[in-house]
């Protein structure tokens, strides 16, 4: 969101509360809203190609627990017989659903978190407290694509030695042999030279006062009305939540013997707070598509006025005397925001 | 009392053994407030040291003597702050320099630092961004950013903390001339408009020179000069090493003098301002006696004016008596419809054709990031081409030698990395002695190829590329960082292998050097080789992109391009 600010603790905090409830229900129905609302929210704060990558990951991942769970788990008591006397349990296969379905939604719930909280912001929460733990953090950082740099680098040049000294190799196992040799050397060389450099950004870290004052942050967040708001809120939800746990809300029964249908729809207070829980960003990423459009919606109909106020008074005075020569004299209004008012004239040949 | 000063400082470091090393000797210097001070010297004569030794952050373990001053108080008595805010030290390499990964992170690391809190950081960052005009670049990610960018975003991070002093050890060494230019002008300006006072050492003087207060020069740990440039030029020239430092202008000038041209009353020219002032005053003065400077060499084969060879002055005769004595050979390598890309929609080489003789020597100049480097891979197998093909001759040995030696390093002595202590026939250890005392390398076999200087870990790793006996040297820019006479040694090092038969390729931002030693010249822009001519040809018909000579002269010696035209149009 860009109009809205919110705190990044108020967001950390949100999506931790969402996380560890995600592994304390497993009715269908609470994550099934999860669902709804999850893909909603990432729907609105726009899908990114990282995605592609999630989903050729983790769905296969997900489709497996599916299937093993079943195949190796057969305690239940509605068996379901394939072939001969081998079965899988009614239950089992329900287990391995829920399993899948919730960690598909832990992986979209960190998506979304990505996208809500930048890392820097991230870093922000966390300096306050670990302040030289985010500081090899954001060393880190910087510090691993240079190594996959150097790494390439490296490598081409080594591949090319590679070749040469292993042709003279026959044998498959000692090609192989030499190959594991190589990486290693690639390996040592590349620590050596990182090592090398570090020494100068360690250098550089200190000329430019590292360590001489505890360290600061150049971000900084105010915790507005909004926040406190939704701090509220989140609170209430847990507390009343971990009540509802207590109950036995949010839970069903698989093992031994499934106590779940579908019929049985959680209209209760617990379920209704869940929801509620689930909707507040999603409302703030449609009050602020709704202000963008009035936005725009605004600049359109100021056009509008003004073309409406346009008065066009040609002088046609001078025509029809048989010259070629005409004077047009137009006198324009433009009403730009109500206030500005600008006259024109237009004089031609 | 001075801002700066050092007292009868000396320094030597001291080994595990507790052996003294010692490194500078009786440093006798006082830098006013505002000074601009250019430091000169080969790589190895104390200049990282001595800056070192002004920063208590970085002031290295070992023995002094003597006092090293700020303000009048001993740099190792300066409370950390004080230290930290008031002194900037900007490194060489612009890339291991950055902390964090993104600019304005960079930034603000020392003010976040030092403590400040984040409303004053912004203002801070806000008005450093702005004076550079490095806003736009702000949120971007330090690795997508251009060399001098980065060297740029180095600075910042300094100034933000309001420096009285600036220590800068050859900042602009791994940039390419543009950047390089654009980042003095900016020193220049700081010193200029803010009086911010600052030490610098460099090896691309040509730029700095004019602008310095006071230009210091050293050797093995003394100071030997310390007086305004324009004061030291007669000195210098009589110099048979530091006259190397002499921006090519001043050079040509002092060929000039050395004939029986009376030039003592005109100034000492260090700009190409003054330089064509001063040949245009010449040429007047030869035009009042019916001659011009334009036809100065060719009357009747006679010269009008004698050099007078007085052999402890001929010091240029080294770079002049490079001769090629190697005939061009054989088709070795060649490409044919040649493309190139690291990712889809961004083609880094299109359609290119090119071949290369067996003895030529091929320079590649161009901009930062035009695919120099990338092409030199292509050449060397080490990437392959997304089309085409590179076509070799049947057993073709090409050497490729990286931009950071160091990369070809694994091992824990020089020794072992040149295979001495494998077990090698007589003929082959012999050629690899051979090798070792071509390049003067005997001293260092001993010590790990890291505790090198640059030149020498350089030399090894070109030993180490010719002892498989190449048909094809190719060198990613060997003259990055070198000081004037180390490439002077590189040249002569690489045209004795020319003259071997071997075949040299290499990049290189340094327009003089390609000038001076080449043959043939490749300029790459917009992913094609865009022109490929001798390099007299290509900088004499350029008119920013071309050597110092050759805007100086340009008026006078069509096709001047390196001192050895000038000298073989005018003197020889």
């Amino acid at each position: 969101m860009n109009l809205i600010k919110i705190h990044p603790s108020v967001y950390i905090i949100y999506y931790v509360i969402w996380l560890v409830f995600l592994f304390l229900f497993n009715n269908p129905y609470y994550i099934i809203a999860s669902y709804v609302a999850i893909l909603a929210l990432i729907a609105l704060q726009g899908i990114r190609s990282e995605f592609k990558n999630i989903f050729k990951m983790v769905i296969p991942m997900a489709i497996l627990i599916f299937i093993l769970n079943p195949l190796v788990y057969h305690e239940g008591a509605h068996r379901i017989y394939i072939i001969g006397s081998y079965f899988i349990t009614l239950e089992a296969c329900t287990y391995g659903i829920i399993m899948c379905a919730t960690l598909l939604l832990v992986f979209l719930l960190f998506a979304s978190y990505n996208r809500a909280v930048s890392y820097q912001e991230m870093l922000y929460i966390f300096s306050k407290k670990f302040s030289n733990l985010s500081m090899v953090m954001v060393m880190a950082l910087r510090f691993v694509p240079l190594l996959n740099f150097r790494t390439s680098e490296l490598r081409s040049i080594k591949s090319v030695d590679l070749d040469k000294t292993n042709e003279d190799n026959n044998g498959k196992f000692d090609s192989f042999l030499a190959k594991i040799k190589d990486i290693a050397s690639v390996f040592g060389v590349v620590t050596a030279w990182s090592l090398e450099e570090s020494m100068l950004t360690a250098k550089s870290m200190k000329s430019r006062a590292y360590g001489v004052a505890k360290r600061t942050n150049y971000l900084s967040f105010e915790f507005n009305l909004i926040d406190y708001v939704l701090v509220i809120l989140m609170l209430i939800v847990l507390l009343v939540e971990c009540i509802g746990l207590v109950y036995g809300y949010g839970r069903i029964e698989i093992y031994p013997v499934i106590g779940f249908s579908f019929n049985q729809v959680p209209l209760n207070l617990f379920f209704m707070l869940w929801i509620i829980f689930l909707i507040p960003f999603i409302v703030l990423e449609l009050y602020e598509r709704i202000l963008w459009r009035n936005h725009n919606k605004q600049k359109l109909s100021n056009y509008n006025v003004n073309i409406v106020n346009e008065i066009a008074t040609p002088n046609l005075s001078n025509l029809g005397d048989g010259s070629e020569k005409f004077v047009a004299q137009t006198e324009m209004c433009f009403n730009i925001d109500g206030s500005n008012l600008s006259k024109l004239d237009f004089e031609g040949e | 009392m001075s801002f700066v000063e050092f007292k009868d400082f000396s320094f030597a470091y001291k080994n595990a053994q507790g052996e003294e090393y010692p490194v500078l000797f009786d440093i006798n210097l006082s830098v006013d407030e505002g000074d601009f001070i250019l430091f000169c010297g080969s790589s190895g004569s104390g200049k990282t040291t001595l800056f070192s030794n002004l920063k208590k952050e970085l002031a290295p373990v070992g023995v002094r003597k003597g006092v090293a001053s700020f303000n009048g108080t001993n740099i190792l008595e300066l409370s950390d702050l004080e230290s930290a805010t008031n002194i900037g030290f900007l490194f060489q390499n612009p890339d291991n320099q950055i902390v964090t990964d993104t600019v304005i992170q960079e930034i603000a690391f020392p003010l976040e630092n030092i403590g400040l809190d984040s409303e004053e950081i912004r203002n801070r960052v806000a008005e450093m961004t702005a004076f550079f005009g490095i806003d736009h670049i702000l949120h971007k990610n330090v690795n997508d950013l251009s060399g001098g960018q980065k060297q740029l975003v180095n600075l910042c991070s300094l100034l933000v903390l309001k420096p009285k002093l600036l220590i800068l050890d050859e900042p602009t060494s791994q940039l390419d001339p543009i950047a390089a230019y654009d980042f003095l002008t900016i020193l220049k300006r700081l010193n200029e408009e803010f009086s911010i006072t600052i030490l610098i050492s460099e090896h691309k003087i040509d730029n700095v020179f004019p602008f310095a207060d006071k230009v210091v020069f050293m050797n093995n740990g003394e100071i030997k000069y310390a007086e305004n440039p324009y004061e030291l030029l007669d000195v210098l020239d009589k110099n048979s090493m530091f006259h190397h430092y002499l921006p090519d202008v001043t050079k040509i000038y002092s060929l000039l003098n050395n004939t029986n041209l009376d030039l003592s009353n005109y100034d000492v020219p260090l700009t190409i301002r003054e330089g064509k002032k001063v040949l245009r005053k010449i040429d007047n003065d030869l035009n009042n006696s019916s001659l011009t400077l334009k036809s100065f060499g060719d009357l009747n084969g006679n010269k009008t004016f004698n050099y007078s060879l007085d052999p402890s002055l001929n010091k240029y005769s080294q770079i002049f008596n490079f001769k090629n004595n190697y005939e061009y050979g054989e088709e070795l390598l060649s490409t044919k419809n040649l493309y190139f890309a690291y990712d889809k929609d961004n083609l880094i080489l299109k359609d290119v054709d090119f071949s290369i003789k067996k003895g030529e020597f091929l320079s590649i100049i161009g901009g930062n990031g035009t695919g120099k480097s990338t092409f030199l891979k292509l050449l060397a197998g080490l990437l392959k081409p997304v089309k085409g093909k590179v076509n070799t001759k049947k057993d073709l040995r090409i050497a490729y030698l990286h931009q950071n030696p160091i990369v070809h390093f694994s091992k824990e002595t020089v020794k072992e990395e040149l295979y001495l202590t494998l077990d090698l026939s007589d003929s082959v250890k012999e050629s690899i002695l051979s090798y070792i005392r071509f390049f003067e390398l005997e001293n260092v076999l001993d010590t790990h190829p890291y505790d090198c200087s640059g030149g020498e870990q350089q030399k090894i790793a070109i030993v180490k590329a010719l002892i498989a006996n190449p048909d094809i040297l190719i060198l990613d820019e060997p003259t990055k960082g070198l000081d004037p006479i180390s490439s002077i040694n590189l040249a002569k090092i690489l045209k004795e292998l020319q003259n071997r038969g071997i075949t040299i390729i290499m990049s290189s931002h340094n327009l003089s050097f390609v000038a001076n030693y080449s043959e043939r010249c490749i300029m790459i822009f917009d992913g094609s080789l865009q022109i490929d001519n001798t390099p007299k040809n290509i900088f004499s018909n350029n008119n920013f992109y071309t050597t110092f000579i050759n805007r100086l002269v340009k008026d006078y010696i069509d096709d001047g391009v390196s001192l050895k035209d000038v000298w073989d149009e005018w003197f020889s």
